[in-house]
């Protein structure tokens, strides 16, 4: 297999498997209890001619398949109707929220890496040491403290005793490395583990010994076993990015950011079914993605590993 | 390579105390070995013969703890040295080795080529020429370019030679350097190492639990045992008048291939296996190619090939883990074959007690729980080990836990893929007697897969070669071992006779 095959096929599941959740996430609106209709008034006081309206305007007259249909056309095409609340469309509706969340996720994504990875090496390389057990408890804190306690503590002391930061808001930079803080604890604490599992495995490895045995320069051993320790270390980031979006909701209601986990409780809270497809969809997109992305990083390092698990199967 | 340095070395080891975790693995050992001497260090797996040879280039595990005077050409140097002052010890101009596995030796993703040059020290990177350094080690130039996974176990390994041999070292240690590779490759590589000893003029230390090898390729020998050197001195010497119980011990175990006797034909009329015109494809592959064979009941056949000869896909043909695509597997016994697989460590699920995984069996083959002691006894397995987990036990225990557990369903047949060959000699010894007082017991058929014909010769009265998934020859087993006529048994059987 070559690698432009391997990126169509990883690339080909992916969007298999959007295209199932697409069908899941439209299927919401039919699994809220009652009327879909009444579901899209939303909180509106209700009439029977308003009702005749939105049924006209929603297409829900139609059978299930032919509305999906229009709505996975409208999606295609970056049409996704309008909110029931603001009556607004709902890519203008979403993206500054969504912009705020990005950000807040990519920067708790480098925090995250680029302090968990070195400290996970430094630990499996001083296995057994103080510095070892110190940093192990502390991934061990990181990992089981829940993300609103760690959050309420930050805001009092950081924002309310020290004022280094403002309390809740979006506005720029600072107000988000508080929140961000939040978010990279429990992934950062799980990405230290991770790493140094990864690289444990590596240094206790044969070629490490064999390198070591021809006193092959340290620095060339250690490439070695980065390069060796990365694809597990990527795919499981991969994987977690996904959660960092989910616990990305709490994190945003209790420093009041208006991202898109404030947008998704409130617009759950007012029955915006709109909307709520949309941030969903959007949320699948970018989890999907970002597997697809890993998986792909991954194979492009070792390209090599993948033919030989693929000679295993031979089953010689 | 170059025929005029003559390559000098002098290592001296005193008193050599090792202790990991309160253990004390060797026990005040003297070793020396001068230029030129190919030395021999024999023994058991766990006599400590690795935690020696480690010693000397300081690759113990960080919790071991060394004592003694070691010196080089002389010169004293800390055993308990940090890393920095060891990679003085090693390779350029040094000690290198050769690591026993070469499926795990090797980077999986950096090309062979880069491997070897990593090695090469800075200042002779101009006049390192790959293509010649594969060249002694008989590769091709065009290994350079690839990776491990692309290669067999055999070219591995002469990768890892090329590669410790890249640094130019002043004695070069192998550590059971061909134990994991067939026969023939294992008698290829023997004699690659000893062409290039030599031709270097160069020392070496062969780690071996073989008495054939350590007699063919060794003058000087060293007798290991529970940590300490029993017996040493020149080799012929100490096989031909062992004069510790441990070395006989070992020379008894190491089953001398000419002096074996037959097993005897104990064969009956009725068939209890039969199959006809197998073949299977992997992809391009093809690992069995219409292959016939025949078991009777209560007998015992053996199929010998090298690795990749299709011997394992026809055993897991058999038991239906894996289909044919095309011929017929007819089985008349009443329950259905068993197996023992070749790896100890893994074919048992480390979660479960021994009691538990031996009653499992039981149950799904609906046996009463009551025959659990008498499978025990048949497998010849010590009470005491049932409330242990497989992680505290050794290799030849689990796999007598393995044989209880195919024992269960009272078989017509069992097979045995490899089952002995990650075990130590004396353990195989025990557990090849274990197989054979059960198939007279239980009147079971074994059907054994190995790429070891010593093992064959004690125990199969048939015997099926296999070579590039097809079966080249057949016979009862004196037949094929004094007047084969394919020329891979042939060359198979000279491997296997030093």
């Amino acid at each position: 297999m070559n690698k432009s095959t391997f990126i169509i096929k990883r690339l080909l599941a992916c969007f298999i498997t959007l295209f199932t959740l697409s069908f899941v996430i439209f299927s919401l609106l039919f699994l809220a209890p009652g009327d879909p209709a009444r579901n899209l008034v939303g909180t509106r006081r209700v009439t029977d001619e308003l009702l005749e309206q939105i049924r006209a305007q929603h297409h829900l007259d139609e059978p299930f398949l032919a509305q999906y249909s229009r709505w996975l056309r409208g999606a295609v095409n970056f049409d996704f109707g309008r909110s029931i609340r603001t009556n607004m469309d709902i890519i203008d509706h979403v993206a500054p929220h969504a912009g705020v969340t990005f950000q807040l996720v990519g920067i708790s994504l480098v925090f995250s890496i680029c302090l968990a990875v070195p400290l996970g090496i430094f630990a499996a390389k001083n296995k057994g040491k103080k510095i070892d057990r110190v940093i192990n408890i502390m991934a061990l804190v990181g990992s089981s403290a829940p993300g609103f306690a760690v959050g309420l503590i930050l805001l009092y002391f950081f924002a309310f005793r020290l004022r280094l930061f403002p309390m809740y808001g979006a506005s720029g930079i600072d107000s988000l490395i508080l929140p961000a803080i939040t978010l990279s604890i429990s992934m950062g604490a799980f990405i230290v583990k991770l790493t140094r599992q990864a690289m444990l495995n590596e240094i206790s490895s044969d070629y490490t010994v064999f390198m070591r045995a021809r006193a092959v320069l340290p620095h060339k051993i250690l490439d070695a076993q980065l390069k060796n320790a990365s694809s597990p270390i990527l795919t499981s980031t991969g994987l977690l990015l996904a959660g960092l979006f989910g616990s990305t909701v709490l994190v945003e209601t209790i420093f009041s950011i208006p991202g898109l986990g404030s947008l998704l409780t409130s617009a759950v809270t007012f029955r915006d079914v709109p909307v709520v497809q949309f941030i969903a969809l959007a949320l699948a997109v970018i989890i999907c993605l970002a597997s697809a992305f890993t998986d792909i990083i991954v194979y492009l390092l070792n390209p090599n590993v993948h033919q030989s698990s693929k000679s295993k199967q031979g089953g010689l | 390579m170059k025929a005029d340095y003559t390559i000098t070395i002098n290592i001296d080891i005193k008193n050599l105390k090792v202790n990991i975790r309160g253990n004390e693995v060797l026990k005040g050992i003297d070793f020396s070995l001068k230029s030129g001497e190919a030395v021999a260090i024999v023994g058991e797996s766990g006599s400590g013969k690795t935690m020696l040879t480690r010693s000397l280039i300081g690759l113990l595990p960080t919790a071991a703890n060394l004592s003694g005077i070691y010196e080089i050409d002389g010169t004293s140097f800390n055993l308990n040295s940090k890393e920095k002052d060891w990679r003085k010890i090693r390779g350029n101009g040094g000690i290198s080795m050769i690591m026993q596995d070469p499926f795990t030796a090797l980077d999986p993703s950096k090309i062979c080529g880069k491997q070897i040059l990593d090695g090469v020290p800075k200042d002779s990177h101009g006049d390192f020429d790959i293509t010649t350094a594969l060249a002694e080690v008989g590769l091709d130039a065009n290994i350079a370019g690839r990776y491990p996974s692309q290669l067999s176990g055999g070219q591995r390994q002469r990768v890892v030679i090329a590669a410790a041999l890249a640094t130019k070292p002043r004695l070069l240690i192998a550590d059971e350097a061909t134990t994991a590779l067939d026969v023939i490759t294992q008698k290829e590589i023997l004699e690659l190492i000893n062409k290039i000893r030599a031709g270097r003029q160069m020392p070496i230390i062969i780690i071996t639990h073989d008495i054939h090898l350590a007699r063919h390729y060794s003058e000087k020998i060293f007798v290991m045992d529970k940590g300490c050197i029993v017996e040493s001195g020149n080799t012929e010497h100490i096989i031909e008048n062992p004069k510790k119980e441990s070395t006989k011990a070992l020379l008894s175990a190491n089953r001398f291939l000419k002096n074996l006797p037959y097993a005897s034909d104990e064969s009956k009329a009725e068939l209890i296996l039969s199959v006809k015109s197998l073949s299977k494809t992997f992809g391009k592959v093809q690992a069995l190619d219409d292959v016939s064979i025949n078991v009777y009941a209560g007998e015992s056949v053996g199929i010998v090939g090298q690795s990749g000869s299709g011997k394992t896909t026809l055993a897991r043909c058999i038991i239906g883990l894996t289909g044919a695509d095309s011929g017929k597997i007819e089985y008349f016994g009443k329950v259905a074959p068993q197996i023992v697989f070749q790896d100890p460590y893994s074919s048992l699920n480390p979660a479960h007690t021994i009691r538990y995984v031996l009653e499992e069996a039981l149950e799904v083959s609906n046996r009463p729980k009551e025959e659990l002691m008498e499978i025990l006894s048949l497998a010849e397995v010590d009470e005491k080990l049932l409330y242990r987990k497989p992680s505290d036990l050794s290799g030849g225990q689990r796999q007598r836990i393995a044989i209880a557990r195919a024992l269960a369903p009272r078989t017509d047949l069992l097979i045995c893929d490899e089952s002995v060959s990650a075990l130590d000699v004396i353990v195989q010894n025990q557990i090849l007697k274990t197989l054979e007082n059960l198939r007279k017991t239980r009147n079971m058929a074994i059907l054994f897969i190995t790429h070891d014909l010593s093992v064959l010769r004690m125990l199969a009265s048939r015997v099926y070669v296999m070579n590039k998934a097809r079966v080249v020859e057949h016979g009862s087993t004196q037949q094929i071992f004094e007047s084969a006529k394919d020329e891979y048994t042939k060359k198979l059987i000279e491997a296997s006779v030093f």
